[in-house]
């Protein structure tokens, strides 16, 4: 009886520790434009992992704004070309828990010469992953906000 | 030799986990001012309610990050007021005006991103 508690105790471990650092989120948006979206009104998966907003700028304008947005939030670009982005978190050694690494990617799409299709996705990766967090909503509403400015 | 290892590496360690660290870019723009003091007399401005008259000096970019459980929470009116004071100082500036402002937090670390520009204005003087 004691061996099996045993089992059950060392499996739930295991269980916990593996869901704390799996994977999580997507490189690719499931939302796309629509002739129905309203200007500056972002869209939000439940675990923000995934959002989407059309950006009241020109394509030019919105990419300095997820540029600049992105530098807020701790990241570093990767890899750009005229309608994606590509960024990475920074680092940092914690304490406890050490936090950065979540990949972002943005695509924009100029939808108008006044407006920007704008997808944001965030994807967490398996080693650090107790430290990591989704970041789409917060850039897509930090980027509402400046294009407001 | 093994004691000694064993400080460097807990030296190291601690040096990685400071409480608070700050990254200032500074763009200096126009004429060439002389820096005033640390402590110099400086005011912050409303981006919509600038005066019609004044001067930039520079722009600023800052990133201030602090880690929670080492003392290191940062807030953009506490941390980044006073970098960019003493920025605008160096600038020989008396006032600045903040043009987009973040503050972000992820596990322990706490973040504060700043844009502003240091402008001069003649009627403070």
């Amino acid at each position: 009886m004691f061996q099996v508690k045993k089992i059950f105790a060392v499996s739930s471990t295991l269980v916990v520790l593996v869901g704390l650092t799996a994977c999580a989120g997507v490189e690719t948006s499931k939302y796309s434009f629509n002739s129905a979206l309203k200007v500056n009104e972002v869209t939000k998966s439940s675990d923000c992992y995934d959002t989407s907003v059309l950006l009241g700028k020109n394509l030019i304008v919105a990419k300095e704004i997820t540029k600049k947005v992105l530098s807020g939030v701790d990241s570093t670009i990767k890899s750009e070309d005229n309608n994606s982005i590509k960024a990475e978190r920074n680092r940092h050694i914690g304490l406890f828990v050490g936090s950065g690494g979540e990949e972002i990617f943005v695509n924009l799409k100029d939808v108008s010469q006044a407006n920007t299709f704008i997808t944001i996705t965030t994807k967490t990766g398996f080693v650090g992953g107790a430290g990591q967090k989704a970041w789409s909503c917060q850039i897509a509403d930090e980027m509402v906000k400046m294009a407001g400015n | 030799m093994n004691h000694t290892i064993r400080l460097l590496l807990i030296v190291s360690l601690s040096s990685l986990l400071v409480a608070c660290s700050t990254v200032t870019r500074v763009e200096a723009i126009g004429s060439n001012r002389i820096a005033l003091n640390k402590d110099c007399q400086v005011s912050i401005l409303e981006k919509s309610k600038l005066p019609d008259s004044y001067e930039t000096l520079g722009k600023i970019e800052t990133h201030i990050k602090g880690n929670i459980f080492l003392g290191g929470s940062v807030k953009t009116n506490d941390e980044g007021y006073k970098e960019l004071r003493t920025k605008t100082c160096a600038l020989g500036g008396n006032a600045f005006v903040i043009d987009d402002s973040m503050e972000t937090s992820s596990a322990e670390m706490r973040h504060v991103h700043i844009w502003a520009r240091v402008l001069n204005i003649p009627e403070i003087l």
